[in-house]
């Protein structure tokens, strides 16, 4: 299983009440507050944090079939720069993240065996970035599987997870989209389960 | 509070998060803020903490879990401000 969750940096800042402690008590534990304070990155770490959390979130919640919102659930342990993993009902889920000025992305895998991108939209229209977003996932899934881009299609299920087809045949390999601001990426597990 | 008074209210609260125009006209009790409106999950704290303000009421973590849908945002704001 796989999922992953970018923030675009400067969207977060303008659009989000993150320096109140009301905020960082519905999302984090003391614990992660902790973490959030060390060092002079506390932005940074917040949505390092968060991404970690709704990175694992949309595996967990994709295994479970339903949706809440229960981020204080999901416990970050932060190992280095950009390793971590969440503890969620005595399962734990390693997370690989990117930092930098433009956003913060992270991956979240059961599989260790995954390829991502990260890339910049040309617009903030949402329609827009969802089919830009898919539009480079299928190319890099064709190229993986060595098939014509036109041959592979990217549809939604029944509970809104995209899923990969070749010439009308679901594919076993797990795929996670994200977008924010003007930044987007996808994730895919490339081990055939 | 009459039903339209908080749903007017939810509305302007939402609004500076919605990506889904169309979704965010057609609102009713039955819109989800991630599923129609496409609200970024980064936002729905946001959305909480203002929801707090404006009805001068303190939503616990457990409360927030489920509070996914317009239905359930006014489900938990009335039993606290009749409380």
């Amino acid at each position: 299983m796989i999922g992953n969750d970018i923030v675009d940096i400067e969207l977060a800042k303008r659009n989000s009440r993150w320096q109140e402690q009301r905020y960082l008590d519905k999302l984090f534990t003391t614990e992660e507050q902790e973490f959030i304070r060390s060092g002079d990155q506390q932005f940074q770490n917040i949505w390092r944090l968060w991404t970690m959390k709704e990175s694992v979130y949309k595996i967990t919640s994709r295994a479970e079939g339903t949706i809440r919102f229960n981020p204080t659930n999901f416990k970050c342990t932060v190992l280095d720069a950009t390793q971590g993993k969440i503890i969620y009902k005595n399962q734990s889920i390693a997370t690989s993240t990117i930092i930098n000025q433009n956003f913060v992305q992270t991956t979240a895998s059961s599989n260790p065996q995954w390829v991502s991108k990260i890339f910049q939209f040309s617009s903030l229209d949402y329609p827009t970035q969802h089919s830009e977003s898919v539009q480079q996932a299928i190319k890099a899934y064709a190229a993986y599987k060595k098939v014509v881009d036109t041959s592979v299609a990217v549809i939604k299920n029944r509970t809104g997870i995209p899923q990969f087809y070749i010439y009308g045949q679901l594919q076993t390999e797990q795929l996670s989209l994200t977008h924010h601001g003007l930044y987007g990426a996808f994730a895919i597990s490339v081990i055939e389960s | 509070m009459k039903n339209e008074d908080l749903i007017a209210k939810l509305k302007t609260i939402v609004q500076p998060y919605v990506q889904d125009e169309d979704a965010f006209k057609n609102l009713s009790e039955e819109t989800t803020f991630v599923g129609d409106l496409k609200i970024n999950s980064a936002n729905l704290v946001d959305i909480i903490l203002d929801v707090e303000d404006e009805f001068d009421i303190r939503i616990e973590n457990e409360e927030m879990e489920q509070m996914l849908s317009v239905k359930a945002a006014m489900a938990i704001v009335n039993s606290k401000i009749t409380s």
